[in-house]
Parts: structure tokens; C-alpha cells; sequence
């Protein structure tokens, strides 16, 4: 009988959707979507079944923010579907975005206020109330501030879409010690995309015809839309060639796959140039109107052919002579793909540089297939006029250690040894929101030693991360389907840029509160309040207050969609450099004394018996805010080392051994996996494992955590971390 | 009083002729971390959406300019609309928010948003 | 007419990142250490994968399940999907060996058998099974193989397929995959427990 009931009520509900269905059938490429998108609560079912409700949101499983669909049955989140009208992800969710209710329902989560009682570290903790907690904060802060300057704490906050608030509360306080997680990832590639075009544009994947991938993994690192519209461009007519020392799954399903020297990147891409100059078949009307340093860079890359480059980067000449060809013909719809993560060499911006420098001669700038200009939907705000605290130092702490550092990112790596040496000024409190650099930045052993220099260090998280294990005062975040959050622009590329938010889909969970409500109540403490004198509510009116239409689409599809013009934005208009063109040659490089146009320098070489060291990501991680997700370590319960058999043979390892892998910066266990996959000077192991907190119970005691083992170069351009410079030795425990 | 106001904005405006001959000097001179809040303070109450009065301007980043476009607008202040709010500000102050806004303009090294 | 549930899979679309596994754990609450679902590579061992093959029970039109189950709980049922009668289910296993793809499982707290049933739930409801849906490069087509104009008959009309059996029995089954599948002979021969292999005529359940 109430099987009956159900069956009726389901039948009228999917003649309702087959009428909207026609409406979403084109989101991306096959797909089909046959059930509609009901308004928050419509969905609702009556008689004596469960209360079902449908609710919008958007993931927050990695940096992607994948439009979702919330099933909710009696207040119990029980199923994340797609969201196919919001256009950016395609109609999709990976993995870790299915597993999302994991994280949400995760008995590991921080459920209330906690105060450090035992040694940094060891995991001995007091419940606080809430009051307790933010007194006690508020009262650190003050004190802290009081002896050492607004300046001596220290802000780093994730990427988040309550960050900004995180932001605006260490401004309020007074602090402009603030960095994000950017500079442990891809400041190198935004410094370098800057300064040749002014700006970062996005890649047009989808129309593209020929697309190099130096290094990017887009089938494993999940980037919405590129790597959907990757597998759909290669499916049509667009050749993919890909270069990375490990075989990834990009590469599995490229046409061409080079196995290429670890670190040579730029000796490839200066050989394509060389080519692509010599025959004369880059875009001349771009390259003559539309660049500066031509001349200059002819002269530069003459040294520079596929000779020379296969002796660096072991790819034949000869491929690198055709590629060069085949990109010219395919163009302006082929690319050398930017790619994201960045943090890999000490040059790292000037490998960047190269692949940007490739692509405007092949002037794909604002072209199908090449790259796409980011576009904003301008969005209001509440804005703010703190106190400036005239005794606060001159500049930030990370400041004078590399010439380029994005003032807005900051540079992890630059902050924390500013920390340990107390140079300029001694930094004294850390601040962090759902951040782990524990995890994420190089050389972990250095960060605890940061951490050993504060007299008071704050986290608000979901878990109780490794960052987080190491603080004095640990405050449970809620997680991103418990809360109400900013309105943000996203890139769609080829579809326009969109607008999306989230609503809450069920209440928080514990005594979890989100980061404005935090930050709010510590800033009434500071006697800030001023500066937080608004609700969540409050501040979305204001942000949206000039897209009517916006609120109205977002209610009924998740989603935004602004109609603009994708392509020809540029037309007529000057390159936001200083020469108002493309930038060949980097006036503002030479006037640095830094190289204005990419020379190679060549990577030390990796002795026998020992292996360079790589970062990578698999589809079901997102370093450490995913390992302890019992769902996802169904997929991958540990770590591995990859190893190739030829070099385990000598070092008479076996597959599934017990390993110890050894860097001049630390040592973890280990077990091998011998594999094809990886060349025999290589080695590379996920993130996110090796987790010293206890208060993660899945993932404590599986598998080795990397950034105990990489060592902390960095770009010097940029001050992006440098993750591949790390070369270890291997040996069977 | 009213003649002390004139000769100050007088000075003022030579130091600022004086020392804009060297931009990149003076933004070195001026504090751009006191300048964001300064700027923030002084300009932010008419430069920002939403802003309303006879006064509301035009929403105002460091980005939405270059730098030698934000040169020309403090060498030639004079002819702003509110030039009077200018007059009432320290030449120090001035100094500091020109140090935010041409260090992080729109062809800076490090562009930025003032939020 | 009655509907038959199909689904046609394009297996270079595959990228393997197992949205599809996820969603449907969650979606069916299967348990810790089972799966509805898989991808499968076409390599092993040192040997470099070039291909991801996703799979889940096939619906077959002849099912060698059905054959082996001494209750009548497990039947094709509407749509054309082999269905399991959770009530019935004794919980024998003679399923769970009988089918060639392995697509069934014993669930360790219910005792019963349990399968994929393309989100039955789901297409009651109007929408596509979670593994169809969510997959990111839509790997698999879902639709009505009795209606000429679905997406499925319209691709299989277009496109060569193929269906992956096993070369002593096949059980007639209903996924389809695009021809250039590697990997097609990796399907069992179907045993009852303890490997007790029986005629071919054993597993018909047709004459």
C-alpha cells in the first residue's frame, strides 16, 4: 500500500520533469538529464513518507565549487546529485563531491571549542563553551598585539567562500600579515600569465584542437570545466599530447605521452619557440601588432633548438619539431595548457613564462580553442575603514625575499622562515582557517618549528587537521552544506562566467559555527564590532543589490548565468602591461635584474641511487582535507610509492614492500608500488597521508606524508613554494 | 584661519608637484600599508558603490588605474571635484595613499582590489 | 509497451576517477568493502593501462542468476532489470557465483544478495540511475531499448557496439559497449559455490 502511494506520487513528479527536461539537455555534450530542478523545498512529498526536500549548494570537496543537489530526507542530507544548470561543472560530481556527506556526517568532525592542555601536539584537549573560547582569543589577540604590534599575528586563510571574512577581520585587527594557501600552489603560474598578458586568462579546452599538457594532470586533478571539456575535445578532432615523468591518466588517454626529464620544461618549450620562429609559422598579424620583443626573442631562442632540447628534455627533436608544426597549424584554437599547481622549481615563473610566451606566438589570446579572458561579475559590498596602528612595522613579514611576491597571496614558505628567524619582526600568534599547511607546505618539520615559536596559534576547521592538532585553541568550522556563504563569480570558460552561492541545506551540525559568526564574535571582543555590524543575509543583499535577475535564477536553477561575450573581448583594446601588448620581453623582469625572457638553466644532476621527488594528485584526493573520508578510502586507503621496477630491482625491492624513503629534510615509511608508470629517476607518492593528528581515526597510521620529505626551495620570482627539488634515496626496511 | 588653509594646501600641492617628478621614488617615500587604510577612511566614504549624497563618486581601486594614470590624477588634483577633501588631508597622508594606490595599480607587479 | 532498461557505454570516455563507485555506495547504501559497480583497466601488472572499463550488473535477458536461485527471489522483473526479492532471499549465494560478471554480492549484515538494479528507485522517480548521472565525462547512456527514438537505440544505430559475455555462456546482456572496448572476454563461466561447474543448459532460462 504505501509502495502504491509512492509509485503514484513519483509518476506525477516525472511528468512534471520530462517537460523541463528538453530544456537542460544540452549541458554537456551527452548528457541527459531527466528529472528537473525543483525550488528549495518543492519537492516535497506528502502522505506518510519521508519529508524529501531538494536544496542547491555547491561542493566543497576541493577548490572547484561543483554546482550540487542536496537530497534531504526528515533533515538528514542523504544523496549529492549534479547540478546540470549550473554550467561551470558540467552536470557533474566526482568522487570526493559524492562523498561529500562523509565529511558532513564524519564522526571525526570538531563538534565544539577546544583548548590545548597537554605539550603542542600531543593531543590532550579541554571542551570550552563558546564564550570561554572567543574570551580567551579575544583576550590572546589583545595581549599579543599590545607587545608585539597588530602585526605580530599572523592570518592564512583557505580557499573558502567565508575567507574574505577571515580577511577582513585581520584587517580590522590591524594585521596585513595575511597569506592564502596560493603560494604553497600556483602564484608561479599567475606572476608568469601576468606579466606577459597583464592577465590570467583561462583555457578554452573545449574548442581547442591541440592542446600540449606540460606537467598538468587534468584527468586526475580535477579542474571544472577544463577537464570535462578536455575528454570532450579529444573525443571531437583535438589532438592531446602530454609531458610529465609519471604516466598518469592523462596521459593514458592522450595520443602522445613523453616520459620527460624531471625539471626540463622550459628546455621543451624554448625548442617549440625556436621552431616555431625559424619556420616562420607563428601567427605574424598577432605576433606584429599585438607583442613586444619579438626581435629580442628571435635573437634569445635561436640557441635553443630541438637538438639542443632533447639532450635536456630526452623528447626526440624531431617530436618536438612536429608538435611545434602541428600547434602552429591547429592555431589560434591549440595551446600549450597553463596548468595550475605550479609550485615545482625554483624557477618556476620562468618555466611560466616560456608556456606563455609559446602561446602568444601562437596568438591564441581571446580566440575558440585558445585562451578565454576571466570575466567578473561585479558584485557590491559592505565596506569597511579600520584603525591603522601606527606602531605596526613597516611592511609584512614575508616581504624582500622575492622580488615579485603577490602582496595579496603573500608567500607561505617566505612567512614561516620570517617566523623561525624573527626577521624582521617577530610574528607571535597564527591565525588559520580551514588551511593545512601542515599538509601542504614543504618541509613539515619547519612548520612545526614555526609553530614552536607562538605563544598562541588559533584554528577553525572541520577536522581536527594536522594545522589544527598543533594549536592552542581549536574552533569547529560548519562545513559548507550547514551554512549560508557569499555570492561568488565563477569562470565557465566557453559558457560565460555564472553566479552561485549557498544556502544552508540542514542546520550546523554540534556547536560548529561559521567562520563570520567567529569572526564577528571575536571582533565585538576587540571592540571591532563595527566592522562585522551585518548578517550573512545582510551582506549577500549587498553584494547583489545590482543583479536582480540573479536572485531570482539562483532560486530557481542554483545559478546565474550572465550573457556576455566570451571571445573578442580584447578587440581593440591595449594588454594591461606596461608596453599595453603581450610581453616577449619583460621590461619590468630587466628592470628587476630577473631575466626578461626565460633562459634555461639546466637541474642538477639526480646521482645514482637516488630519485627526484614529484607532486601529484589522484581523483579522490584532496591532500589532507579528504584522506580520513571513510568512503573515499575505500578508493585509497594509503599512500604508495611509485618506483620503477628496473630501479627496485636494484635496490632488491618488491612490490608492496615496506620502504624508507629519505630526503636531507626528513624520513618516512612507506610501502613500494612498482610500476611502469614513472620513469626510473622518479619517484612521487600522494598527498595528504602520514597525518600526525589523532583526532583524525580513518587515516591515522596510514601511509607517509610528503611534505615531511620535501625540502622548502622556492620559486625566486614569485616566492611559490618549489616542490620538485627534492631528491631522496630509497631503501627496503 | 582661512588664509592658514590656503597656504597649507598651497604647500601641500607643491610637495606633491615637487616629489610626483620621481613617482616611483615617492611611492617608495609613502607608507602603502598606511595608505590602504587611509585611503580607506578618507576616499572609500564617496568612492565605493553604493555611495549616495552629492559627494558619491565612482568605486575606486588601486586596480582601476595604471600607474601613470594614477600619476596624473594626483599631479592634477586640483581639477577633481573634490580637490577641497584633498586640501584637508596631511601631505604625508597624501604620500601614503598615493604609495597604495600606485604600488598595487592596475600595471603593477601586484594589482589589487581594495576590499 | 513495457520498458527495457539499457545502458550503452563509450569506454574511452571512462577517465576512472569513480564518481560512479561513490555515488552509488551512497545512493544504495552499500557497505563498507562492496561495490554495485566497477572500472576495470585494460592492463595489469607492469603493463600500461590505456582504457578504463566501467560495469555493473547487466540486466542480462538470460540470466544465469535466475537459473541458480532455488527460491524464485531473484527474476526479471519490470524494465527488463533482474530484480531481488530481499524477503525471499535466503541468502544462499548460489547467485553470487552463477553470475559471470560478479555484479553480486552477499550484504554481511542482511544476509541477502545484493546487486545493482540500474537505481530502480530512481528511474521510478524520474531520474537517472546515480552512476549515469553523476559521471563526469557521461560515460554511460541510459535508456529504453523499446523505444526506437531513445538516446540508446539512436547510438547503437549510429555506432558499432559490442557486449561483453562469457564464450561459453552468454547470458544475453544489456549494456553495451562502444567496439573498440578492449578487455571482452573477461567474464567468468558461471559455478555454483564451492565451483561446482554445470552444463551450459543448466543456466538458461529460456528454452
Amino acid at each position: 500500500m504505501r509502495k502504491d502511494n509512492k509509485k503514484e506520487i513519483s509518476r506525477r513528479r516525472f511528468l512534471k520533469v520530462s517537460a523541463s527536461a528538453a530544456a537542460t539537455a544540452s549541458v554537456a555534450g551527452n548528457t541527459q538529464i531527466l528529472y528537473a530542478l525543483t525550488t528549495k523545498g518543492s519537492a516535497k512529498s506528502t502522505g506518510v513518507q519521508s519529508n524529501i526536500e531538494k536544496k542547491f549548494s555547491l561542493c566543497d570537496m576541493c577548490f572547484n565549487k561543483c554546482g550540487l543537489i542536496a537530497r534531504v530526507e526528515d533533515g538528514i542530507v542523504k544523496k549529492l546529485d549534479p547540478n546540470p544548470k549550473v554550467l561551470k561543472s558540467r552536470g557533474m560530481l566526482c568522487a570526493r563531491g559524492n562523498a561529500g556527506i562523509q565529511r558532513v556526517y564524519d564522526p571525526d568532525r570538531l563538534k565544539y571549542p577546544l583548548l590545548r592542555k597537554g605539550a603542542r601536539g600531543e593531543g590532550k584537549w579541554q571542551r570550552l563553551s563558546w564564550d570561554q573560547a572567543l574570551d580567551l582569543a579575544a583576550e590572546k589577540l589583545e595581549k599579543i598585539g599590545g607587545e608585539y604590534t597588530r602585526c605580530g599575528t599572523l592570518f592564512m586563510a583557505g580557499s573558502d567562500m567565508q575567507s574574505k571574512f577571515v580577511h577582513r577581520f585581520a584587517e580590522a585587527y590591524g594585521s596585513y600579515n595575511i597569506i592564502s594557501h596560493e603560494s604553497n600552489c600556483l602564484v608561479s603560474r599567475n606572476r608568469a600569465f601576468l606579466d606577459t598578458y597583464g592577465e590570467m586568462p583561462i583555457p578554452d579546452v573545449l574548442n581547442s584542437k591541440y592542446i600540449i599538457m606540460p606537467g598538468s594532470n587534468r584527468f586526475e586533478a580535477l579542474v571544472t570545466p577544463d577537464s570535462i571539456d578536455l575528454m570532450s575535445a579529444i573525443r571531437k578532432e583535438c589532438k592531446l599530447v602530454v609531458i610529465d615523468p609519471r604516466y598518469t591518466k592523462t596521459a593514458a588517454m592522450a595520443h602522445e605521452w613523453y616520459a620527460i626529464k624531471p625539471g626540463t620544461d622550459m628546455a621543451f618549450l624554448l625548442a617549440l619557440m625556436h621552431v616555431m620562429i625559424d619556420e616562420k609559422i607563428y601567427n605574424t598579424d598577432f605576433v606584429k601588432n599585438k607583442t613586444n620583443g619579438f626581435a629580442e626573442l628571435t635573437q634569445h631562442v635561436k640557441k635553443y633548438s630541438p637538438r639542443w632540447a632533447e639532450k635536456e628534455c630526452q623528447i626526440p627533436a624531431a617530436a618536438i619539431a612536429r608538435m611545434a608544426r602541428e600547434l602552429a597549424a591547429a592555431a589560434p584554437a591549440a595551446m600549450v595548457y597553463p596548468g595550475r599547481r605550479t609550485s615545482d622549481y625554483t624557477d618556476s615563473t620562468q618555466i611560466r613564462r616560456a608556456n606563455a610566451i609559446v602561446n602568444a606566438l601562437l596568438g591564441n589570446w581571446d580566440q575558440p580553442g585558445g585562451f578565454v579572458v576571466a570575466q567578473k561579475i561585479h558584485l557590491g559590498n559592505i565596506p569597511f575603514e579600520p584603525d591603522f596602528y601606527e606602531d605596526n612595522p613597516d611592511d609584512r613579514v614575508d616581504v624582500n625575499r622575492s622580488p615579485m611576491m603577490f602582496d595579496t597571496e603573500g608567500a607561505y614558505k617566505h612567512a614561516r622562515d620570517a617566523v623561525i628567524e624573527g626577521n624582521p619582526y617577530p610574528i607571535k600568534a597564527f591565525f588559520t582557517y580551514k588551511t593545512n599547511p601542515m599538509q601542504t607546505g614543504a618541509n613539515r618539520q619547519k612548520t612545526i618549528e614555526m609553530i614552536n615559536r607562538l605563544d598562541f596559534m588559533l584554528s577553525i576547521d572541520i577536522m581536527m587537521s594536522d594545522t589544527a592538532w598543533m594549536a592552542d585553541l581549536v574552533l569547529p568550522a560548519a562545513s559548507y552544506l550547514e551554512r549560508m556563504d557569499p555570492y561568488a563569480t565563477q569562470q565557465g570558460v566557453s559558457t560565460g562566467p555564472c553566479l552561485v552561492t549557498r544556502d544552508p541545506v540542514i542546520k550546523p551540525m554540534f556547536e560548529s559555527k561559521s567562520a563570520l559568526w567567529i569572526v564577528r564574535e571575536l571582533a565585538r571582543r576587540l571592540d571591532l564590532g563595527m566592522h562585522f555590524d551585518f548578517t550573512m543575509k545582510q551582506f549577500k543583499e549587498a553584494q547583489i543589490k545590482k543583479h536582480p535577475e540573479a536572485v531570482k535564477a539562483i532560486k530557481k536553477d542554483g545559478v546565474y548565468h550572465q550573457k556576455s561575450k566570451v571571445y573578442g573581448r580584447y578587440d581593440g583594446k591595449p594588454f594591461k602591461t606596461l608596453s599595453k601588448k603581450v610581453e616577449l620581453f619583460s621590461k619590468r623582469y630587466a628592470d628587476a635584474e630577473l631575466d626578461p625572457m626565460p633562459v634555461y638553466k639546466r637541474p642538477k644532476k639526480i646521482p645514482s641511487g637516488r630519485f627526484q621527488l614529484v607532486v601529484g594528485r589522484s581523483a579522490a584526493i584532496t591532500q589532507g582535507s579528504t584522506t580520513n573520508n571513510k568512503l573515499l578510502r575505500e578508493l585509497v586507503s594509503e599512500n604508495e610509492l611509485w618506483l620503477h621496477p628496473d630501479s627496485a630491482e636494484k635496490l632488491g625491492i618488491r612490490n608492496g614492500d615496506r620502504v624508507l624513503v629519505s630526503s636531507v629534510v626528513g624520513k618516512q615509511k612507506i610501502r613500494a608500488r612498482l610500476t611502469r608508470e614513472i620513469r626510473k629517476d622518479t619517484v612521487y607518492m600522494d598527498t595528504g597521508f602520514g597525518v600526525l593528528s589523532k583526532g583524525l581515526t580513518s587515516v591515522f597510521g596510514s601511509g607517509a606524508c610528503i611534505a615531511e620529505l620535501l625540502e622548502d626551495r622556492f620559486d625566486y620570482i614569485s616566492g611559490n613554494m618549489a616542490m620538485h627539488e627534492t631528491l631522496v634515496s630509497v631503501r627496503k626496511i | 584661519m582661512k588664509f592658514g588653509k590656503f597656504i597649507k594646501s598651497i604647500l601641500t600641492s607643491i610637495v606633491l608637484i615637487t616629489i610626483l617628478g620621481s613617482s616611483s621614488l615617492y611611492a617608495k617615500e609613502g607608507n602603502a600599508r598606511k595608505g590602504k587604510y587611509l585611503f580607506r577612511k578618507y576616499c572609500r566614504e564617496c568612492h565605493t558603490d553604493g555611495a549616495t549624497g552629492d559627494r558619491a563618486g565612482k568605486a575606486l581601486s588601486p586596480i582601476d588605474k595604471t600607474q601613470a594614470e594614477w600619476d596624473k590624477i594626483f599631479k592634477s588634483y586640483k581639477s577633481l571635484a573634490c580637490a577641497d577633501q584633498w586640501d584637508k588631508r596631511k601631505a604625508k597622508d597624501i604620500k601614503d595613499i598615493y604609495a597604495h594606490l600606485w604600488g598595487h595599480a592596475f600595471d603593477s607587479p601586484s594589482p589589487a582590489k581594495c576590499e | 509497451m513495457q520498458k527495457k532498461y539499457a545502458i550503452v557505454i563509450d569506454t574511452l570516455n571512462c577517465i576512472d576517477c569513480k564518481a560512479c563507485l561513490i555515488a552509488c555506495k551512497v545512493e544504495n547504501k552499500v557497505p563498507e568493502g562492496f561495490w554495485r559497480n566497477w572500472i576495470k583497466p585494460n592492463a595489469i601488472g607492469n603493463a600500461l593501462k590505456t582504457q578504463y572499463q566501467p560495469g555493473q550488473c547487466m540486466q542480462c535477458d538470460d540470466p544465469s542468476c535466475v537459473a541458480a536461485c532455488p527460491v524464485d527471489a531473484t527474476f526479471k522483473g519490470k524494465g527488463g532489470l533482474v530484480v531481488i526479492d530481499q524477503e525471499k532471499c535466503i541468502g544462499c549465494g548460489n547467485c553470487v557465483t552463477a553470475c559471470p560478471y560478479e555484479a553480486r554480492y552477499r550484504h554481511p549484515e542482511k544476509s541477502v544478495v545484493d546487486k545493482c538494479d540500474f537505481c530502480a528507485h530512481r528511474l521510478a522517480a524520474g531520474e537517472e540511475p546515480a552512476c549515469v548521472e553523476t559521471c563526469p565525462t557521461k560515460t554511460r547512456i541510459l535508456g529504453n531499448l523499446n523505444d526506437p527514438d531513445s538516446k540508446v537505440n539512436q547510438l547503437l544505430k549510429r555506432n558499432e557496439y559490442v557486449r561483453i559475455t562469457n564464450p561459453l555462456i552468454n547470458t544475453q546482456p544489456n549494456i553495451y559497449y562502444k567496439k573498440e572496448t578492449d578487455l571482452l572476454h573477461w567474464p567468468k563461466e558461471p559455478t555454483l559455490p564451492g565451483g561446482i561447474h554445470m552444463s551450459p543448459q543448466f543456466w538458461k532460462t529460456k528454452t
